[in-house]
C-alpha cells in the first residue's frame, strides 16, 4: 500500500504541468529576459512566440528560409539563422526583426552560438575540397570576422560560448574537445583523450567557471574552465544525451534523453541537484529532446521533444 | 632504404634539374615515366559523413564476427593507395558498424576495429553485413583512415544487394540522401566457405596533406 502510495505521488511530480502546442514540429526554445515569453524555432522554418503564464500563443515570425539552423540564447535576445544563400542573419527574439546579415563565402554554416553579451558569434562550416575537415569562426558585433581555427574532423557536434563571453568551447564529431580564447583565437585547450566517444550538447554553469557536456555515452562530464581538467562526471541517464541546461543560479541542471534506435523513440528527461550529483526527478518525453529551457526565474523547465509540443514542468 | 617509385624519381629530376641536363634520361623514358604515371593515377576516395557513432580507442581486430553472432557473414577487403597510385605507408583505418540488428555497440568495442595496414599489404576485416535501423535505413559500414603524410579521409560503404536500392542503385543511391557518392555502394559478390559468405572489395585512395 504504502509502496503504491509512493508510485502515485511520483507518477504525480513527474507529469508535466502544462503543454502548449504548436502548429510545427517545435526545435528549440528560449525564454525572454524577463520571462513573460517562451520562444520556439520550429521545422517549418518560423519561430513561434507564447505568453508563459497564459500559456496563448502570441505570433510566429517567418525566418528566412525553411532550412535554417538558429542559435537562441535566452541572454542575448537574438536568434541566429544560417541561410541557404550562405549568410548569417541576425534578428531579434523579442520581434523577430532583421539586425544584421553577415555575408560568407565558402560552405555553409552549421552549428551557431551566440553570446550573452551579443559580442560574439561563432559557427563552423566544413573546408573545401573532398575533406571532412572543419573550420570554426568567430566574429565580433561588427559582422568582422576576429579567427579563424581548425576545428577537428567530421563537423561540430556541440558549441557553446561562456556566459562572461570569454570561452568558446566545440565538440567535434571525433570526439575531441576545444575551447579558445575569444577575443584573439587562441586555443586554450584541446581534450583529446576524456571522451572515447561525441558529445551533443554542451553548456557553461552560470557562473563559467564549469563546462558540462553530453552524448552519446549517457554520461554528464563536467570541466574546470581554469584547469581545463575533467571534474565531475554524472552517470545516470538512460540514453543518450541529446541537450542540457543550468537553471539560471545553477544549482539545478536538466539534461534530455536521446534513444539510440531512433529520435521517434520515448525518453526521459532528468533533474539533478548539482550540489550532491542526485538525480531529483525524472520527467517523461515522447520523442529525442531537442531543447531544454529554464525560464529566468528558475520556476519552469521547457522541452522540446520532436512532436508538436511545448511541454512545462515547476520546478521549483 | 625505401626505392623510390619511378614518379618520385621523375619529381626528383625535375626538383634537381635532371630534366634541364637530360644527362639520366632519354625522352622516350622520361615519356614512359609520365605514361606510367598517369596510367596508375587514381581519384581520391569520396569522403562521407562521419555520424554520431564513432568510438576512439578501438583495437586492431580483423575477425569481429563471434561465433553465434547473428547475421549474414562478409568479408571487406582492399588496399590503401595515394592519388599517384603508391601504396600508403603507417595507415590506420578505423571501421565501425551496426550488428546485424542495426545497434552500435556505444559500450564496447564490438563491430569496431582499428587497423594497422603496412603499405602495400592488403587489409581484411571478418564482419557481418550491417543492420538496418530506424534513422538510417541502408546498410553501410564507416571508415576513418589516416597516414602520414596523407589528408584524413572520412567516408563509408554501401551495400548493390541493400534492399533499400530496390536493386536500382542507378537509380536510388541518393534516395532519402542516403549515400552521396555512387562509387561507395559496393558490389557484393557471395561465395561458399561451409556457410554462404559475401564480400566485398573496397580499396581507398587518399589525398596527401
Amino acid at each position: 500500500m504504502r509502496c503504491a502510495l509512493v508510485f502515485l505521488v511520483a507518477v504525480m511530480a513527474a507529469a508535466q504541468d502544462r503543454t502548449i502546442s504548436s502548429d510545427a514540429e517545435v526545435r528549440s526554445l528560449a525564454f525572454s529576459k524577463d520571462g513573460n515569453t517562451l520562444a520556439a524555432a520550429c521545422s517549418d522554418g518560423k519561430l513561434r512566440q507564447w505568453d508563459v503564464r497564459a500559456g496563448s500563443f502570441r505570433k510566429a515570425i517567418p525566418r528566412v528560409n525553411e532550412e535554417a539552423l538558429a542559435a537562441m540564447p535566452s541572454g542575448s535576445g537574438l536568434f541566429a539563422v544560417s541561410a541557404k544563400d550562405g549568410s548569417i542573419v541576425l534578428h531579434d527574439l523579442e520581434t523577430g526583426a532583421e539586425l544584421q546579415r553577415i555575408a560568407l563565402a565558402g560552405r555553409r554554416v552549421r552549428e551557431l552560438a551566440i553570446s550573452n553579451d551579443r559580442q560574439s558569434l561563432a559557427g563552423s562550416s566544413r573546408v573545401a575540397g573532398n575533406s571532412r575537415e572543419e573550420t570554426m569562426r568567430l566574429w565580433d558585433a561588427s559582422g568582422k570576422e576576429r579567427f579563424t581555427a581548425p576545428a577537428g574532423i567530421g563537423g561540430t557536434s556541440a558549441l557553446a560560448i561562456s556566459p562572461d563571453g570569454s570561452i568558446l568551447a566545440a565538440g567535434s564529431w571525433d570526439t575531441n574537445l576545444r575551447a579558445w580564447n575569444t577575443r584573439n583565437g587562441e586555443l586554450l585547450r584541446l581534450i583529446e583523450d576524456d571522451l572515447l566517444v561525441a558529445l551533443f550538447y554542451l553548456a557553461f554553469t552560470p557562473d563559467g567557471k564549469t563546462l558540462a557536456g553530453g552524448g552519446v555515452d549517457r554520461t554528464v562530464y563536467f570541466w574546470d574552465t581554469k584547469t581545463w581538467k575533467l571534474a565531475r562526471k554524472f552517470s545516470g541517464q538512460p540514453e543518450m544525451i541529446s541537450s542540457l541546461a543550468f537553471s539560471p543560479d545553477g544549482k539545478l541542471l536538466a539534461t534530455g534523453g536521446f534513444n539510440d534506435i531512433a529520435e521517434k523513440h520515448p525518453v526521459s528527461i532528468l533533474l539533478w541537484d548539482v550540489v550532491s550529483g542526485k538525480i531529483v526527478r525524472t520527467l517523461p518525453a515522447p520523442h529525442m529532446v531537442s531543447s531544454v529551457a529554464f525560464s529566468p526565474d528558475g520556476k519552469l523547465l521547457a522541452a522540446a521533444s520532436g512532436d508538436k509540443m511545448v511541454r512545462f514542468w515547476t520546478v521549483r | 632504404m625505401k626505392r623510390a617509385t619511378r614518379r618520385e624519381m621523375l619529381e626528383n629530376c625535375i626538383v634537381r634539374g635532371g630534366l634541364v641536363a637530360g644527362v639520366s634520361m632519354s625522352a622516350n623514358q622520361l615519356l614512359a615515366f609520365w605514361q606510367e604515371g598517369e596510367r596508375n593515377a587514381r581519384k581520391p576516395t569520396p569522403s562521407e559523413v562521419l555520424g554520431p557513432f564513432f568510438k576512439k580507442g578501438a583495437p586492431n581486430a580483423s575477425v569481429l564476427r563471434q561465433p553465434g553472432d547473428p547475421g549474414f557473414p562478409l568479408r571487406v577487403s582492399g588496399k590503401v593507395y595515394n592519388t599517384r597510385g603508391d601504396a600508403v605507408e603507417g595507415a590506420r583505418i578505423d571501421m565501425w558498424q551496426t550488428n546485424a540488428d542495426g545497434r552500435y555497440d556505444t559500450v564496447g568495442y564490438r563491430y569496431r576495429t582499428k587497423l594497422a595496414v603496412p603499405a602495400g599489404v592488403e587489409y581484411a576485416v571478418e564482419t557481418v553485413m550491417p543492420g538496418h535501423y530506424e534513422d538510417r535505413p541502408a546498410q553501410h559500414i564507416h571508415y576513418m583512415i589516416s597516414a602520414p603524410g596523407h589528408k584524413t579521409l572520412v567516408t563509408q560503404i554501401y551495400f548493390a544487394t541493400d534492399p533499400f536500392f530496390e536493386g536500382d542503385v542507378d537509380k536510388n543511391y541518393r534516395k532519402r540522401n542516403i549515400a552521396e557518392n555512387r562509387d561507395l555502394v559496393r558490389p557484393v559478390s557471395l561465395y561458399e566457405q561451409g556457410v554462404p559468405h559475401a564480400a566485398v572489395s573496397f580499396d581507398i585512395v587518399l589525398e596527401r596533406a
